[in-house]
C-alpha cells in the first residue's frame, strides 16, 4: 500500500536525520529491545511482564544482548519515560508509555 | 480496485496537504513578514516559503508520482490566493513543480537508482539520505529561484532571485525542523496505524 510506504519511508527519513544530527538518545540495542517489548507486550493493557531468561527464550537466536546489555537498556528507556516499572522495584511487569 | 481508491485517496490527502501549507503562508506567514519585515516585492516572494518545503519532502520520498499532487495544489493554490492570468498561474505552477521534481532526477543519477523514484524510499549507498535531502533542498531552491527570476526578469529586479532562494531554503529547513521535532509522535501515529 502506498500511504504506509510513505509514512514508514518518512520515519525512516527521520531517524536518518536524528541520527546525522546527533539527537539520537537510544543505541541500535536498545531499540531492539524497545521494539522487543511493544511486540511482547498487551495490546490492549500496553503491559508487559518480562525479565532477561523470558526474553531470550521470546526471541530466540534472534536475541543478540547480554544480560547487564537487557537490564542497563530498561534502566535507559525508564529514565526516557518510554516505559514504567509497575509494582515494587524487582518486579518484571513493565507500562509502556506514550501513544505506542 | 479497492487498492486504487485506497492510493487515490492517499494522493488527493497529500494535495490537500500541500494546499494547506500554501494558505498558512499567504495566511498566516506573508502577512506577519509584510509587517515585520516590509518589501515592495510585486511577486510576494516570501523569506520563509514554507511550501517549498512540503514539495521537496513529498518529491524525496515519492518521486514522479508527486508531480501531480505538486502541480494541482500549487494551481488551484495560486488560483485561490494569489489571482493572476490563467498563463500566468499556470506557467509558475509549472516552473515550482519542476524544480522540486529535477534535481530528484540528479540525486537519481548520483545513487545509481531509475530517474523517476523517490530518493527517500531507496538505498543511498555510502550516503545518508538526510544529506541528500539537504542537497535536494538547496539544488531545488537555486532551480526555483533561477526558474522564478528568469519569468519575471520584467517585472522585477535582480534582487528577487536572492527572495526566493534564501526564502526557499529557510522554508525547508524550518518544515524539516519541524518534522525533526515531531518526529516521536510521527513514528507512534505509525506503528499505531500499522497495528491497526
Amino acid at each position: 500500500m502506498q500511504s504506509l510506504k510513505f509514512y514508514l519511508g518518512l520515519v525512516r527519513l527521520l531517524h536518518d536525520a536524528e541520527t546525522e544530527l546527533g539527537l539520537s538518545e537510544l543505541t541500535e540495542s536498545d531499540r531492539a529491545i524497545y521494539l522487543a517489548l511493544w511486540e511482547l507486550s498487551d495490546k490492549a493493557s500496553k503491559r508487559i511482564t518480562l525479565n532477561y531468561d523470558s526474553f531470550i527464550r521470546e526471541q530466540g537466536a534472534t536475541a543478540d544482548c547480554s544480560r547487564a546489555q537487557f537490564y542497563k537498556t530498561l534502566k535507559r528507556l525508564e529514565t526516557l519515560k518510554l516505559i514504567e516499572r509497575l509494582g515494587s522495584p524487582r518486579s518484571a511487569t513493565y507500562q509502556l508509555l506514550g501513544d505506542v | 480496485m479497492k487498492v486504487h481508491m485506497a492510493n487515490l485517496q492517499f494522493y488527493a490527502v497529500l494535495t490537500l496537504v500541500v494546499f494547506l501549507s500554501f494558505a498558512l503562508q499567504f495566511k498566516v506567514v506573508l502577512p506577519l513578514e509584510t509587517v515585520l519585515l516590509p518589501h515592495m516585492d510585486p511577486q510576494h516572494a516570501s523569506l520563509l516559503f514554507l511550501p517549498h518545503g512540503i514539495g521537496v519532502l513529498l518529491a524525496f520520498l515519492l518521486g514522479v508520482y508527486a508531480l501531480p499532487v505538486l502541480y494541482l495544489a500549487r494551481l488551484v493554490a495560486s488560483f485561490w490566493f494569489m489571482g493572476g492570468g490563467l498563463d500566468e498561474v499556470m506557467i509558475t505552477a509549472a516552473l515550482g513543480t519542476l524544480a522540486c521534481f529535477l534535481p530528484v532526477v540528479v540525486l537519481n543519477f548520483l545513487t545509481h537508482q531509475p530517474w523517476h523514484v523517490g530518493p527517500g524510499m531507496q538505498d543511498p549507498g555510502r550516503l545518508s539520505l538526510f544529506r541528500l535531502l539537504i542537497l535536494l533542498v538547496v539544488l531545488s531552491s537555486l532551480l526555483n529561484s533561477l526558474l522564478h527570476s528568469y519569468y519575471y526578469a520584467g517585472v522585477s529586479g535582480p534582487e528577487v532571485a536572492f527572495r526566493y532562494l534564501f526564502g526557499d531554503m529557510a522554508g525547508s529547513f524550518v518544515v524539516l525542523a519541524i518534522f525533526i521535532a515531531l518526529r516521536r509522535k510521527i513514528a507512534s501515529a505509525v506503528l499505531l496505524f500499522h497495528r491497526e
